[in-house]
């Protein structure tokens, strides 16, 4: 018949539970190791050994027995294989945990790749938009404004050269000079009528075009802006997701409670006194910040 | 946390999905940090355990930040792109620059803090703490380190955790280890040797020497000597440092350490070791001139226990040979002594903070929320 300990030893074994556990725990998460396929095939393995989950289950179930004798702990089968279930269902909900933090990195890594072709495409878009913007550029400033109107006023001013030549001709051989003089000057006047109406004229048709041209150039320009301000919002956003990392939700710690030392703790109350020390200066140091 | 939460939302296009979820659940995750000048390492009641080196970067204009896509780097990815950085290494021998003369350098004491408090922050998101679990954290500081350089550490983690302590960085390695009780531990940082001595309660200043021949000290040692002893050779301190976390050694030579370096741009072969044998062994007199003072004020009684249970951690005893070298000096000098080397020097102060955490009675972290 097994006597059965006293409530308040329970307790305090199962905080030295606590602490099998996490040192069962630390071993199997030093010991194990993580790789993948393509590293296994780099390095030439082809054949590993698996454990199947319900391998590792009894392994885990043999550990404890193991340790339970170790501390002199004398459980009933009942109890036993309550322990066992319980670290069975520990264990598969490490593993779904395990299997839900895979699908969270996919998740995320989708989501990264989402990211990162949004950003491409912009950049693609504003590289298109800042050609077309140059190639404006470089059509309104180069504009052949009044070139054509140019070679117009050039031909007109010779007609009038010509005509006063062809006057001067008919008033034969020795002419009124008085008279060739007022030609002369009459056509030179009309030159300079001509050259000022000429350059009003191109003036007034270049700055339509130039306002035309400023319009367009704005619009473009205001486009990129925006785009640019889009690629900006869309590198942030994908620089927080790489800083918050799949991981935002975190891993699990193995304890669900507060802990603290037990007083079957080693050294308790030698222990219990420096602890209690260590309070006492931080709470000095809180009350000073106040 | 909840910045970071919002923020993310606003993304385009939708990001909502990219939390997952697994269903509301509770628990309680105890973080140990190892608040250190050359890396801070963390250990986690989820399993995590990390470590990095205590350097945050912030790009410096918007064309870097464009092109490393984030706003701060941190350890060893800060210190490859450090060029396009601005980069702090806000802790020196162990605690925050200028943070007890702030009145005097306000803007590198805001800027250091601000650095301090990112790290502290990174070292907790990489615990990778779930939202719906309570987080207690014990961060273990230099034990010299003043008040104002305390608070500020809690204030960097307050807003993380749901409750916060702070404790003596060798007492944390003592606790992790069970060994409370007549024994000295010497922790080897990079800027500072720590001595302190265990006697059932918790140290105090007395119990307590800080050295500076240490991590950075051997680095210094071991390039001048390399300076006057390899001619023409170019190399810099951070080449020393990764040379010497190689190859450091005392006592014995297992193998003749030769490296390469470059020589009017051509690689060349130098065999060092005896250079780097005399700088590693240049931590010993110090530290055992110290142990013997913490020894010598002890009571009489208890000096030979103290000298047999000498416990050395710390990055820098990483060192081969050094506790046996410690030993030997010992014994020449005290005339006794036994020195454990910790399994785990980069994790030892985390795992010891972890175990502080847990074993801290609920009502205590209530109290300082
Ligand atoms: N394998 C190694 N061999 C020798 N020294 C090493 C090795 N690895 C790290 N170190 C040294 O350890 C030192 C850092 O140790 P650690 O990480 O404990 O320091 P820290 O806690 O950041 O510094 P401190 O205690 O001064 O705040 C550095 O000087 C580093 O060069």
């Amino acid at each position: 018949m097994l006597v059965r300990p006293r409530r308040d030893v329970l307790e305090s074994r199962k905080s030295s539970m606590n602490s099998i556990a996490e040192k069962i725990y630390r071993l199997i998460r030093e010991r194990s190791l993580g790789t993948d396929l393509t590293s296994l095939k780099q390095r030439g393995v082809k054949r590993v050994s698996v454990f199947k989950s319900n391998q590792l289950g009894s392994l885990v179930a043999l550990a404890v027995e193991q340790v339970l004798r170790e501390y002199g702990v004398k459980l009933s089968q009942g109890d036993l294989d309550n322990l066992s279930e319980e670290g069975r269902r520990a264990f598969i909900s490490l593993l779904k945990e395990r299997d839900s933090y895979k699908e969270l990195c996919e998740n995320f890594e989708k989501q990264q790749e989402k990211l990162e072709m949004h950003r491409d495409v912009l950049k693609g878009q504003i590289e298109r938009e800042d050609t077309m913007l140059e190639t404006e550029r470089g059509f309104w400033e180069e504009m052949p404004v009044g070139t054509g109107s140019e070679a117009y006023r050039v031909r007109l001013e010779e007609v009038l050269d010509r005509n006063l030549e062809s006057r001067i001709e008919m008033l034969g051989a020795s002419p009124d000079a008085r008279l060739v003089k007022f030609l002369e000057e009459m056509v030179e006047g009309l030159h300079r009528e001509l050259d000022t109406l000429f350059s009003a004229a191109v003036d007034e048709m270049r700055s339509e075009y130039a306002a035309e041209g400023e319009k367009r150039i704005e619009t473009l320009e205001r486009r990129v802006q925006k785009m640019r301000e889009s690629l900006d919002r869309a590198e942030d956003a994908l620089m927080r997701a790489q800083a918050a990392g799949p991981t935002e939700d975190g891993i699990a710690s193995i304890y669900k409670t507060v802990q603290g030392l037990t007083p079957d703790d080693e050294a308790f109350s030698q222990k219990k006194g420096m602890l209690e020390e260590i309070f006492q200066l931080n709470k000095n140091i809180k009350d000073q910040i106040g | 946390m909840e910045d970071e939460k919002a923020t993310a939302k606003e993304a385009e296009p939708n990001t909502d999905d990219i939390s997952g979820g697994h269903g509301s659940q509770e628990g309680v995750l105890y973080l140990g940090i190892d608040l250190g000048t050359s890396r801070s390492a963390i250990a986690a009641s989820n399993g995590v355990r990390e470590f990095f080196a205590s350097v945050v970067g912030y790009p410096k204009d918007l064309v870097s930040r464009k092109l490393l896509k984030k706003d701060k780097l941190f350890g060893d990815e800060a210190f490859a792109k450090r060029l396009s950085l601005n980069f702090y290494r806000p802790l020196e021998k162990g605690i925050i620059k200028h943070s007890d003369n702030g009145a005097t350098h306000p803007e590198d004491a805001e800027a250091n803090l601000k650095a301090a408090s990112d790290i502290i922050q990174e070292a907790i998101r990489r615990s990778k703490p779930r939202s719906d679990e309570l987080v207690y954290a014990v961060i273990g500081c230099p034990a010299q380190s003043s008040i104002q350089n305390k608070k500020a550490i809690i204030d960097a983690a307050r807003p993380m955790v749901d409750s916060v302590m702070i404790c003596s960085e060798p007492f944390a390695v003592a606790y992790g280890l069970d060994r409370l009780d007549d024994m000295l531990v010497i922790d080897i940082g990079a800027g500072t040797v720590d001595l302190c001595r265990m006697h059932g309660t918790l140290p105090d200043d007395e119990d307590q020497i800080t050295l500076d021949t240490a991590g950075d000290y051997v680095d210094k040692l071991l390039y001048d000597k390399l300076r006057e002893r390899c001619s023409g050779a170019q190399f810099t301190l951070n080449m020393i440092k990764s040379v010497k976390e190689r190859f450091g050694f005392v006592g014995e030579a297992a193998d003749p350490v030769v490296v390469e370096f470059p020589v009017a741009g051509k690689p060349t072969e130098f065999d060092i070791t005896e250079s780097v044998r005399e700088s590693c062994r240049a931590m010993v007199p110090p530290i055992v001139q110290a142990l013997g003072d913490l020894v010598a004020s002890f009571d009489p009684e208890f000096q030979s226990t103290l000298k047999n249970n000498v416990l050395l951690g710390g990055g820098g005893s990483q060192v081969i040979g050094l506790a046996a070298a410690v030993e030997r000096e010992m014994h020449e000098k005290l005339g006794e002594g036994r020195v454990l080397a910790v399994d785990e020097p980069v994790y030892a102060g985390a795992s010891g903070a972890l175990k502080i955490a847990h074993d801290m009675p609920a009502e205590f972290w209530e109290q300082l929320k």
